[in-house]
């Protein structure tokens, strides 16, 4: 007899799938080996969110039994899997140490002050000076400093006496000696000696001679770390620390809209002109400053807002007919335009992606966008402007929740949540004043009669009353923890803690 | 007094019939033994279409963007090394779009009914090609045993009834065989169907020890304890999507900026 059993026994088809191919092979493997990850962090039976009662935080378990009986004065957002907490209330007073993921204490309160993990490592104040600390809450980084801020990019930012240095891990000092440094969401910081700035990264070397004045307006979130002037001259210095505009005498650089490289520039005489440049200095447009001012541009579109808002592509050319009117931002790739007072879309260059036949649009965000539909109620359509879900929301499907839902938009629209959140396949609603939930085909999961209402984690979910206390319901609606805590602090996304 | 005539069995013959009964004994065994195996095949395809569909094709994403990154950045700072990591990244992203989007993304839950559990035994009991008589036989049982492996992986319960029921109207036993060659022919079935026994059971062990089987026994533990170990490693998969379309975006506006 044969001795191949796989031969005989092996289908032609079907199981032989489980036979897995190098890549199917390999991204198993890979899950398995995230899932490891996931699965060190125990959420489950141990700790599932921490709950105040008379003013003290404990945790509880998913079952609603405590794990720590509530005694923390102060507990601050988990970060690395540890959160700093005090006994006290009085943060003025307080000592502090810091919990982990089961709401134990893992480092003695002793400090008196303790910041956020960053990058291993939590910055603390001891005996009034500041130093930084590991996840065993042994000294790192010995307390010399008057002040430390949190470790970035393998360094960070702390004060010595009246003079600001960079610090590396193992507490040297990396780069030179500054009268202050200002961190930024960029790459560079801002190094200041007397009036003048310059920029470094954050190794500390030298990216641009302190040598400038900078326009104080540093990472405003306008996509440069800063404007610089030096005369009557200005610039823009990147997130990265570079130079990469200069304007032209006369001109004030005014705005950046990085994601399209379109930096605005106004001229510095009154009733002067605009000017539109890209981020090498070439012209894309000039106006004649008017009372009809161009907004930021956001997917190449900017809204010029005046008497009827219009919208314009990166060339100052106009995008929308003379009979419609632009209304908002453009957003997501798409503006709204209006007409005879109904809505629709235009895309990047002009053309329409939905007719204008809405009663009422709000904007794309993620990619949906809710719209209100005559005699069909508020419904979502996708970027393609086709719909994604049932057009409008019934109670156990049978009746619509509002008889009119678009007498009054702000007070009657059905879904304050835009675009649609879900979590877990729920989405939070809000109806009437009153939370409930949807699942993703807009049925109601749970009825509209909480005061508060946020997202689901493993199965569970915080609602509030009308008195400010907070419970616990499950996905079949069904209260699982009676509201009875004054705050409730859930351990959304472990990853993130 | 009558006197009944009984033939005395010749050794021969009892120890055929013990062995007849030892092999009735090992197609039970070898029977569970491959249930056993075909259900676990089954479940595994089963799950692991699960995570292809919840996780793998956030795998695929993750890889695109990655892909796209690694293209970007031998843009802005061409170099042998940054071309041969791009093309790389590319060939990992275009392996695991496939390995994610392929058939066995397709496989839905299985759930064997104790009707389609019984089925199977049976026939694999009466059909196992072990228990052929001759080469031609065996290849038919080997035919008809694929198809009841298939009919058991969709659960289609009709599918196994009508391959025994073909099974049913084939000869079992060869006429005018010999004792001693029927001996022969069954100590070699037996022989031959605990070699499988044990082949299966090997089988079974690496099967276990395949990651995907490890990821299915770590996500059972984990819903032991109340968590969906998959919808998990989604939302983590999820944010590092997020953290490089960041990145992407960062790089795309490096790129315009040099003008490449």
């Amino acid at each position: 007899m044969a001795d191949n059993h796989d031969l005989l026994i092996l289908p032609e088809q079907g199981d032989s799938s489980i036979v897995l191919s190098e890549p199917r092979s390999n991204l198993a493997a890979r899950g398995r080996k995230d899932a490891s990850e996931i699965l060190k962090i125990d959420i489950g039976e141990r700790c599932f969110a921490g709950v105040m009662v008379k003013g003290k935080w404990g945790f509880i378990r998913k079952n609603g039994t405590f794990i720590v009986e509530p005694k923390y004065g102060i507990v601050e957002h988990f970060s690395s899997k540890l959160a700093a907490f005090s006994y006290s209330t009085d943060r003025n007073e307080a000592r502090w140490g810091y919990l982990d993921l089961s709401g134990c204490v893992s480092v003695p309160e002793q400090f008196e002050k303790a910041g956020e993990f960053c990058e291993g490592l939590a910055a603390v104040m001891y005996n009034g000076k500041h130093g930084y600390i590991r996840r065993d809450g042994t000294f790192a980084i010995e307390p010399r400093f008057e002040f430390a801020q949190p470790f970035r990019d393998g360094s960070a930012v702390v004060r010595i006496g009246s003079k600001a240095r960079l610090v590396d891990k193992l507490g040297k000092y990396v780069g030179g000696v500054f009268d202050a440094i200002h961190q930024s969401s960029g790459r560079a910081l801002e190094v200041r000696i007397g009036a003048k700035s310059g920029f470094v990264n954050r190794q500390g070397e030298l990216l641009i001679d302190p040598t400038y004045e900078v326009v104080r307006d540093v990472d405003g979130g306008y996509g440069w770390s800063a404007r610089v002037s030096w005369g009557d001259a200005m610039g823009l210095i990147s997130y990265d620390g570079n130079l990469i505009t200069i304007a032209e005498s006369g001109w004030i650089i005014t705005r950046y809209d990085e994601p399209d490289g379109v930096i605005h520039l106004c001229s510095r005489s009154l009733n002067g002109h605009e000017r539109f440049i890209d981020r090498d200095g070439k012209m894309l447009f000039e106006r004649k400053t008017t009372k009809r001012a161009v907004g930021s541009f956001n997917g190449g579109v900017a809204l010029v807002s005046c008497d009827f808002p219009y919208y314009i592509d990166k060339n100052g050319k106009r995008l929308t007919e003379d009979s419609s009117r632009a209304i908002g931002k453009f957003s997501g790739g798409r503006g709204i335009v209006e007409s005879g007072g109904r809505y629709g879309y235009i895309d990047a260059v002009g053309n329409h992606i939905t007719p204008v036949q809405y009663l009422d649009a709000n904007q794309f965000m993620d990619g949906y966008a809710q719209v209100l539909v005559e005699n069909d109620g508020w419904q979502w359509i996708d970027i393609n402007g086709d719909r994604v879900a049932e057009p409008h929301f019934k109670e156990n499907g049978n009746t619509p929740l509002r008889a009119k839902p678009f007498d009054d938009p702000w007070e009657t629209r059905p879904v304050r949540t835009i675009p649609p959140h879900f979590k877990e396949g729920f989405c939070s609603v809000l109806v009437n004043g009153k939370w409930g939930y949807v699942n993703t085909k807009c049925q109601v999961v749970v009825p509209p009669i909480y005061s508060h209402a946020r997202s689901f984690f493993n199965g569970i979910a915080a609602v509030g009353d009308e008195n400010g206390k907070w419970g616990f319901i499950d996905s079949a609606g069904e209260l699982v923890m009676s509201c009875q805590f004054d705050q409730v602090r859930t351990l959304e996304n472990p990853r993130s803690y | 007094m009558v006197l009944e005539i009984v033939r005395k069995q010749t050794p021969e013959e009892e120890e055929l019939l013990r062995k007849r009964e030892e092999l009735a004994s090992v197609r039970a065994a070898l029977a569970e033994r491959e249930l056993e195996l075909a259900d676990f095949r089954a479940q595994l395809k089963s799950f692991e279409g699960r995570y292809l569909r919840q996780v793998g094709v956030l795998y695929a994403e993750l890889d695109d963007w990655e892909a796209k990154i690694a293209e970007i950045e031998a843009s802005l700072k061409p170099s042998t090394t940054a071309s041969q990591r791009a093309q790389e990244t590319r060939k990992r992203a275009e392996e695991t779009h496939e390995a994610t989007h392929g058939e066995a993304s397709k496989a839905r839950d299985f759930q064997p009914s104790a009707d389609l559990k019984r089925l199977f035994r049976e026939a694999a009991k009466r059909i196992h090609p072990d228990f052929a008589k001759d080469e031609a036989d065996r290849e038919l049982r080997t035919r008809l045993m694929a198809q009841v492996n298939a009919a058991y992986s969709q659960g289609d319960a009709d599918a196994l009834q009508r391959i025994l029921d073909e099974f049913g109207n084939s000869p079992e036993s060869v006429q005018g065989e010999g004792v001693g060659a029927e001996l022969v022919r069954i100590i070699r079935q037996i022989h031959q169907a605990k070699k499988n026994i044990a082949a299966i059971e090997q089988e079974l062990s690496c099967l276990r020890a395949s990651e995907i089987a490890q990821l299915k026994q770590d996500a059972e533990t984990a819903e032991q304890d109340g968590r969906d170990l998959l919808a998990e490693l989604a939302a983590d998969v999820r944010e590092r999507i997020d953290g490089v379309k960041k990145k992407h975006k960062a790089l795309s506006a490096e790129l315009k900026t040099n003008g490449r």
